[in-house]
């Protein structure tokens, strides 16, 4: 080190901590690109969509023979929205170092993703639709369905990775940073969902 | 060390690890497995510039090919010029300017706000190693037939997307984790205005760059799910690959590839002058507002075809330009509180070559917006025919700038004032980075024969638009007085291949003494931010082991006792 490096240093006050909660900065700026990912993906969808009616008033955006159910996804947007509760009640165990707890609420909205899978899975035999090159619809509706699903399955692993470091931990609360991060990509999983819900299914 | 430092160690779980708990492995196995950001560093440093020879090389091509020499047949149809034209432009941006910017950030962010590391070195290491994964994969799809192309072979074509992807994904891993780095890793006093104005400059480059290449990805994701069916839709479709990605080439949105020039320069010139800079908060501002104006992700002309006369897009190039005069303003009013006339540096010279090169590609995105603005102008005369007409012919030449060659023009000057830019930094910071001073002769030689390269090429480029050459590789490709500005580009394409041969000779041979143990005095140029207090090079934890002290000024070194010139070094 040189004199005047610690020269310098000797004009100031102790230090203190660096800022914590790191996994949670990163997992926010990891959020916020697959929010302007999914936003790609729509702004390209709607763009296309207005495009079609207007050059064809009267016809249908989705092509014939294809079947676009409400059912399936808003049993979905149920589902995740609950799962929304039971994140948050992970983190509430978390904080509280309650074990327990923590391991229910956890196997609870890991089922309610998995049953998101499922549910995308059985959406997609239903629909009927298929990339043929005839409409513009089918490749934007499955990049964007199957973009979520990657989605949520990365949310589950990220649980999963956190479930496991937190529970092995002799204080979970230790581990509040990271399961805090997780929560946060999965609320806005499910916040995506909702959109692509409102977006896709429901105005069609 | 004689710091005042009595706090406890820090016990945050994802802080960098120090010396002490990490076992260093020497060779290729220490290189491969390194998590250090500045092993890290070096290695997205060199990768960038030997992928840049080979994207410059694929420019000068294209430049010969248009300046069509009777002797010189370079490709064989109109296809391969396509490919390599597509090549070129995702090669200059994604294996070169953005590679290279996040080497010399990965290596000086952390040293410069005082952190000992990275705040996820894993994933540093992993995005490095999938760039260029993808890097190698990228130009290989493009070898085998593939592209972003009509007429190539499908299953390479759906190489190049996935693999351009994959690209772009592990640049933005690579971003996301200078910008937590940034967020989290400082240490206390070190506040957002009080960071040195490279981190700053990455700060706001790096957000731009989260926010906006995702919706690239969002671009290649489509059209790979449209070209896995039996016939593409739309997206797919050959004729659309390129331009579906072509705003990342454009107005607005090139610019924020050049921000961290203002940077380096910012951070180069008051040290030669020997004082603070002043305004420092307005220089932060400007810096953030060409970032704001920057983001070009919304201004697709492939689903928007008159995204180029929207007001934002003209704005973008207005403000750009104005921000540039703003920070000239403020490098000027240096000289008013200056203790020192500059001394003569490398990096000195090629950070005012890419100064001058910034201000080029300014005054180019200033004209090229005009051309937006004509279809304001005539929205305003719309009640007057002959008010139109009078218009009509006086900015017919700024209208019919869209589609031509001005916009390669453009992305040259935005890209060599880029490269430029990170090459001064190179030179700056090569007591940092090799542990030895990069020799003024060869900073000299790269900034005029860079310089004046990079300089030749864009302005051929804006040149060739006004004579009406158009941008997209086509039949009907050459009009009157073209081949000269081409041969002149060509010139000028030969020029920057000579300079970076020189950059890479330069970094060669700074690794090698690295290798070989050189080092040198912490701070040899006088320098007044955080990285000058670390060694030169800086070991593991950049730092040492005991945590630092606050910092209390932009300026932390400069409010220490002023120090006698054998300390500081001898140039």
């Amino acid at each position: 080190m040189s004199e005047p490096a610690a020269a310098a240093t000797e004009l100031v006050a102790p230090a203190v901590a660096p800022r914590r909660r790191t996994l949670q900065v990163g997992t926010g700026f990891a959020a916020a690109a697959v929010l302007m990912y999914f936003g790609g993906l729509l702004g390209v969808y709607f763009s296309e969509r207005a495009d079609f009616l207007r050059a064809n008033p009267g016809q249908s955006w989705i092509p014939a023979g294809a079947r676009i159910e409400l059912t399936a996804p808003t049993v979905m947007a149920w589902t995740l929205l609950l799962s929304v509760v039971t994140m948050q009640w992970v983190v509430h165990a978390t904080k509280r170092d309650d074990r327990r707890h923590t391991l229910i609420a956890l196997v609870v909205t890991a089922m309610f993703g998995v049953a998101v899978i499922n549910q995308t899975a059985f959406q997609y035999r239903q629909m009927g639709l298929t990339i043929d090159g005839g409409s513009l619809a089918a490749p934007l509706i499955y990049t964007i369905s199957a973009s979520h699903l990657a989605l949520v399955t990365v949310a589950l692993a990220y649980l999963f990775v956190m479930a496991i470091r937190t529970l092995a931990s002799p204080v979970p609360s230790v581990h509040l940073d990271g399961m805090s991060a997780a929560a946060l990509l999965w609320h806005v999983m499910v916040f995506l969902y909702l959109v692509i819900w409102v977006g896709l299914f429901v105005t069609k | 060390m004689t710091a005042t430092a009595t706090h406890a160690p820090v016990t945050d779980e994802h802080a960098p690890v120090t010396s002490e708990d990490t076992p260093s492995a020497g060779g290729l196995a220490g290189l491969l497995s390194s998590g250090d950001h500045k092993t890290l560093g070096r290695m997205w440093i060199l990768a960038s510039l030997l992928l840049g020879g080979f994207v410059l090389v694929c420019g000068l091509l294209l430049h010969l090919e248009r300046a069509d020499l009777p002797a010189l047949e370079v490709f064989a149809g109109i296809e391969s010029f396509r490919q390599v034209f597509t090549l070129y432009r995702v090669g200059l941006i994604f294996l070169f300017v953005v590679p290279l910017w996040i080497g010399l950030a990965t290596h000086l962010v952390p040293l410069q706000i005082g952190a000992r590391g990275v705040a996820f070195p894993r994933a540093a290491a992993a995005s490095f190693w999938g760039w260029l994964t993808g890097a190698g994969v990228l130009i290989a799809s493009w070898a085998i037939d593939g592209g972003l192309v009509a007429g190539g072979e499908q299953r390479a074509v759906e190489l190049s997307l996935l693999s351009f992807a994959m690209v772009v994904l592990s640049l933005l891993g690579a971003t996301a984790v200078l910008l937590t780095t940034m967020c989290t890793q400082r240490p206390a006093g070190m506040s957002l205005e009080r960071m040195p104005l490279f981190s700053w400059s990455m700060l706001v480059t790096g957000a731009v760059w989260l926010l906006s290449l995702p919706v690239l990805v969002a671009n290649l994701v489509i059209m790979w799910v449209d070209l896995r069916g039996p016939s593409a839709a739309r997206f797919g479709s050959g004729h659309n690959l390129f331009e579906q990605v072509s705003w990342v080439f454009d107005q607005p949105q090139v610019f924020v590839f050049a921000i961290p020039v203002i940077g380096v320069v910012g951070e180069i010139l008051p040290v030669s002058f020997g004082a603070p800079q002043r305004r420092r908060g307005l220089m932060l501002s400007l810096v953030g507002v060409a970032g704001v104006f920057s983001f070009g992700a919304d201004l697709q002309r492939f689903f928007n075809p008159t995204a180029q006369t929207t007001p934002l897009y003209v704005v973008s190039g207005i403000v750009v330009a104005l921000v540039v005069l703003g920070l000239l303003g403020g490098w000027a009013d240096l000289g008013r509180s200056a203790r020192r006339f500059p001394r003569p540096s490398g990096h000195l010279a090629v950070a005012m070559s890419a100064l001058g090169v910034l201000v080029f590609a300014a005054i180019a995105g200033f004209i090229r917006v005009l051309g937006g603005a004509v279809g304001f102008l005539r929205s305003f005369a719309r009640h007057n025919e002959s008010w139109q007409a009078d218009l009509d012919r006086a900015l017919a030449p700024l209208d019919d700038l869209r589609g031509t060659m001005a916009g390669a023009g453009l992305l040259d000057l935005v890209a060599m004032a880029a490269v430029l830019g990170a090459v001064a930094g190179l030179f700056y910071w090569s007591p940092k980075i090799f542990g030895r001073r990069a020799s003024h002769a060869a900073g000299f030689g790269t900034a005029a024969i860079l310089g004046a390269g990079g300089l030749l090429v864009g302005l051929m480029g804006l040149i060739a638009g006004f004579l009406g050459q158009p941008e997209r590789p086509s039949a009907s490709f050459s009009s009157a007085g073209a081949e000269v500005v081409a041969v002149l580009a060509a010139i000028g394409a030969i020029g920057v291949l000579a300079g970076l041969v020189v950059v890479v000779i330069v970094t060669l041979r700074g690794g090698a003494a690295l290798g070989k143990g050189a080092s040198t005095v912490p701070d040899p140029w006088g320098g007044h931010t955080m990285e000058w207090f670390a060694a030169s090079p800086p070991p593991v934890d950049n730092f040492g082991d005991e945590p630092l002290a606050p910092v209390r000024s932009a300026h932390p070194l400069w409010d220490a006792p002023a120090p006698t010139t054998g300390e500081r070094g001898d140039s």
